[in-house]
């Protein structure tokens, strides 16, 4: 029984360093749904003069789900006809206070992301006006040329590392761009005087 | 285990042989018969059988091997010996005799899959049960696989799959928290409430594993309602000498590599040590038209264990530690229903990059850390007591893709378990039983910042009993457990943090029988009444999960908030008759086990609806309950053909039916059959046992699947009937080759075996595999094992010593 008596004291030892392992659950932190939730999305449209010089007070629209839950708020987009805007987006996470500013994360890794439009009126027109390091757009700032009158729907879309290389996706189309969805919310847009 | 089971069998056989062996007239019959059973190397074989055929009667050895058989009449007989994993001996006996027999049993090149005969030692399962012991040599032609691969041989044994790596185990279409891991004689607590979690175990680790198709709920508790997976080591030997194995594995498709190794010895005749390792490290999986970009894994094992053993009394100390990291295909991961309806649409994963070992996020890196003390004492002549103490900590953390630091888990999960078993067997005559006693103490804590599944601390008491009975031809046993559990929460209702706790009592009880028709076949038929309350996961799951694209809400998560009401958790009952037959005669082997089990409150998992977040829709997944009926059968038939051609038929069925409402039960394993043909043949020479093998698998279209709705179509369908996102796969074949031999030499013994799977590289998708939404199945695998053995037995501690 010797070696019994050994043994005994290093199992008790352990059992006891597993224990002391554990910790107090009244340490327990709020769980968020997500480590990064996103919750608001402001598009400022900043109409351009006669000269090209956009405005110093663009228009804002914001998509926003502040807790997640489900019930957004979503504001209708208004723009004039046959105008040039230069579009800006900045993507908040509201659920934190402050605020965190996720436009800036997205800036920092603006390789692995880029912006799609999607528009039903057929008289809107984009492009890019920015890009990455290697010279392939973002999305993050867009010029929007509009057209006659009309009412419709516009979807902003963010993909999570897509292949900025493959067909089309460089002019925006997001037929082969893959990577995962992070945005993809639908405004009302009315073009109107 | 094996040997065990076989004493199982083999006191039956004495109980209704020696019943009706009556001396014959007019000749002296008092004469006995003394003797002993060992192997060639003079270790004793407890419980060996030993038969005269002509008298139809026999006997089952000692523990210390020792045997006698009482009332012969003087002549001559033939004695037939019998012991699983040896060749069968058969002496000539000359009664009277003056001299003890000492019997030498060799061991068994190949024991072919023997029928299952249950033993009767207090560790194990049911008597009544259908139960499969997977034997060395099957384990051997799977090693390096996963757990949930390997023990997939079984018929009724099926899993859920997460990509080519993580296996999670299904039992007659029992999975998660009803299913049951015995390790080494400790009860696995990990992380099993979720899909794409396998359990925490070095598949290395076990030489033997024993699979009880069936609910075990009243020796275990509720966690085995839907039966055991119980995994045993080699028990440790005393030598003076190392011993030791040694394990490589090599597969083509993923490019990994396996190594196992083993080393064992004694400090003296009582005690002893084994200390064992497993290293395994795969890169990306290859489908037949694409590479499965991000399916890398690595593993990290290590145990060592300690035992002593005099005068009946034992000790064992086992620590071992688990550590993987498994890369989740990286076109799984999906932002909404909108990429999810694409990669549906798509022929190809939106993402397919060159063979890499890196492992990227998604991820999953999980470690789990264990420490058993166990103690057995005999108790006089006919009862042992046995206290199992078991440590776990067991560690999750799963990565996502997303924006910055790359090394912030989205979920992490800490669970330390404590676990304390005490059980009183005894055995007396034709009764057999043991009463006993089980403590848990869980405690799960989330990391800061990660939800899903709140903070916990359960605390469980129970307290079974179990009687068996032997008379003759039949058996008989029953059983009855009691369980408490205390339950105690913490979680964010609103952002108000509650912590509400909850007592639940609940019970378990079963009756069986067994009926030995002849030596060979025998019947047998097991009721089980069990009832579990839901896990915390299916009563509090509450937020977005991640790697599932998906937003999980448990039973207790209400429209208007968290219920707090212990009345609102409905326990699963679970009430099954499970009727099991087995034979094996000659070159014939059948093993047939059919079952109903009918549940009430039976808890899955079900997409029920979207919520529009910023990302675009989201599925919403809930955990409802209802009413099913689970029936099958499963069948394993070998036969030989010739003295080098076997067939093997293995075949599983499980229906599952919902009797609340139109509903199909999700993720319910179709039907499957294996067909095998094997050549085996004993080579001239040191090289033996040459074998061959041809495996075709067939795995039939889920008929029974809930119907489908596209995730395009969720927003505007009615979704109150259960649905999944893709149509369930076609029927697929695939082709299994191998090949392998033993070597034997002075104490060592080398066995290599090379296999295909998948041998046509054909293209398939598998309804049990949750990243069938993605891609396509793992193609066309190479595999070569190698396994070597040393042994220096003649190196033993002396008597004297």
């Amino acid at each position: 029984m010797k070696k019994t008596s050994r043994i005994f004291p290093v199992a008790l030892l352990s059992m006891i360093l597993l224990m002391q392992g554990c910790k107090d659950h009244d340490d327990v932190v709020n769980p968020v749904n997500e480590v990064e939730l996103l919750t608001t999305m402001r598009l400022s449209f900043a109409k351009w003069d006669e000269l090209g010089i956009p405005s110093q007070l663009p228009v804002e629209f914001i998509w926003r789900d502040e807790d997640g839950s489900g019930n957004p708020e979503i504001e209708v987009i208004e723009l004039e006809p046959n105008a040039t805007y230069t579009l800006n987006i900045s993507v908040l996470d509201e659920s934190k206070v402050p605020a965190i500013e996720i436009t800036n994360q997205i800036m920092a890794e603006a390789d692995k992301h880029q912006f799609f439009f999607e528009l039903s009126p057929t008289d809107v027109l984009w492009e890019y006006h920015d890009s990455d390091a290697n010279a392939q757009p973002v999305g993050l700032e867009t010029i929007f040329i509009t057209g006659e009158p009309e009412t419709g729907l516009l979807t902003v879309i963010l993909r999570h590392e897509p292949n900025k290389s493959a067909e089309g996706v460089q002019d925006g189309d997001i037929t082969n761009a893959g990577g995962e969805t992070d945005i993809q919310a639908e405004f009302p847009i009315t073009i109107a005087e | 285990m094996l040997h065990l089971a076989f004493r199982g069998l083999s006191l039956l056989l004495f109980v209704l042989t020696a019943a009706g062996s009556l001396p014959a007239i007019g000749q002296s019959c008092n004469y006995y018969v003394s003797g002993l059973v060992e192997d060639s190397d003079g270790e004793v074989l407890p419980g060996a059988t030993l038969y005269i055929e002509s008298l139809q009667r026999g006997v089952v050895a000692g523990v210390d091997g020792k045997f006698r058989l009482n009332d012969l009449c003087a002549g001559n007989y033939s004695l037939m010996i019998k012991y699983v994993g040896y060749e069968d001996q058969i002496v000539s006996l000359k009664v009277p005799s003056s001299r003890p027999l000492v019997i030498k049993l060799k061991t068994s090149p190949r024991i072919l899959h023997d029928i299952v005969i249950q033993g009767q030692h207090a560790q194990k399962h049911s008597l009544s049960q259908s139960a499969s012991i997977l034997s060395a040599d099957e384990i051997l032609s799977r090693r390096g696989k996963p757990l949930g691969e390997i023990i997939q041989q079984i018929p009724g044994v099926q899993s859920i799959m997460t990509g080519g790596s993580i296996f999670k185990p299904v039992i007659h279409g029992l999975y998660g928290q009803r299913l049951l891991i015995l390790n080494n004689g400790v009860r696995q607590e990990g992380q099993q409430w979720g899909l794409e979690h396998a359990p925490e175990i070095d598949s290395y680790l076990a030489s033997e594993i024993e699979v009880v198709k069936g609910s075990e709920a009243v020796r275990y508790g509720a966690d085995a309602m839907g039966g055991a997976i119980i995994l045993n080591q080699q028990p440790l030997e005393f030598f003076s000498s190392i011993g030791g194995e040694m394990n490589a594995g090599f597969s083509t498709n993923n490019r990994a590599a396996s190594f196992s190794g083993m080393l064992e010895g004694g400090f003296s005749r009582y005690s002893g040590w084994r200390v064992q390792g497993t290293v395994k490290k795969g890169g990306d999986y290859h489908a037949p038209q694409y590479n499965l970009s991000n399916t890398g894994m690595r593993e990290l094992d290590m145990s060592a264990t300690m035992g002593y053993e005099k005068n009946g009394k034992s000790l064992e100390i086992f620590a071992s530690t688990f550590n993987t990291e498994i890369g989740i295909l990286r076109s799984a991961h999906v932002g909404n229903l909108s990429d999810l309806q694409q990669s549906i649409v798509s022929e190809k994963p939106w993402y397919i990059q060159d063979f890499t070992y890196s492992i990227s996020n998604p991820r999953q890196q999980i470690g789990h850390h264990l420490l058993k003390v166990s103690a057995a004492t005999k108790l006089g002549a006919t009862k042992s007591l046995g206290v199992t103490y078991g440590g776990q900590y067991n560690q999750r953390k799963e990565y996502d893709v997303r924006r910055g630091n790359q090394n912030a888990a989205s979920l992490s999960f800490d669970l330390y378990s404590h676990s304390l078993d005490v059980s009183l067997d005894h055995e007396h005559d034709l009764w057999s039983g043991s009463i006993g006693l089980t403590g848990i103490f869980k405690d799960n804590y989330n990391a800061r910042g990660t939800g899903l599944l709140p903070d916990y601390a359960q605390r469980n008491f129970g307290v079974f009993a179990i009687e068996k009975y032997r008379k003759n031809k039949w058996l008989f046993e029953g059983g009855f457990r009691y369980d408490r559990q205390h339950l105690r929460i913490w979680i964010f209702d609103q952002s108000t943090l509650i912590n509400p706790s909850f007592d639940m009592h609940y019970f378990a009880a079963s009756a069986g029988t067994s009926f030995y028709i002849s030596n060979s076949a025998r019947f047998s038929s097991h009721l089980a009444l069990a009832s579990r309350p839901p896990h915390v996961s299916e009563l509090f799951s509450n937020g977005l999960h991640h790697s599932a694209a998906s937003i999980e809400r448990g039973l207790m998560i209400k429209d208007d908030g968290i219920s707090t009401n212990v009345t609102d958790i409905r326990h699963e009952r679970s009430h099954q008759w499970v009727n099991a037959f087995q034979y094996s005669h000659g070159g014939t082997s059948l093993e047939l086990s059919v079952y109903a089990n009918y549940l009430v409150n039976y808890v899955y998992l079900s997409p029920v609806g979207t919520e529009l977040t910023i990302r675009g829709y989201f599925p919403i997944f809930e955990y409802r309950q209802t009413n099913a009926m689970m029936a099958g059968a499963d069948a394993y038939f070998s036969q030989a053909l010739s003295s080098h051609f076997t067939w093997l038929t293995k075949f599983s069925y499980v229906m599952a039916d919902d009797r609340n409402a139109a509903n199909r039960i999700p993720l319910i394993p179709p039907p499957q059959i294996d067909n095998a043909l094997t050549y085996r043949k004993s080579l001239p020479g040191k090289w033996k046992d040459f074998f061959a093998s041809l495996n075709v698998q067939t795995v039939f279209q889920q008929a029974r699947a809930p119907r489908t709705i596209l995730p395009r179509d969720v927003v505007t369908e009615d979704l109150t009937r259960t649905f999944d996102f893709m149509a369930p796969p076609e029927t697929y074949f695939l082709f299994r080759i191998e090949s392998g031999a033993n070597l034997a030499l002075d104490n060592r013994d080398l066995t290599v075996s090379f296999s295909v799977d998948n041998l046509f590289n054909n293209s398939y998708r598998n309804y049990m595999n949750r990243l069938r939404y993605y891609a396509d199945e793992v193609g066309r695998n190479f595999s070569i094992r190698v396994n070597y053995k040393f042994h220096s037995h003649e190196h033993r501690y002396e008597e004297n010593k």
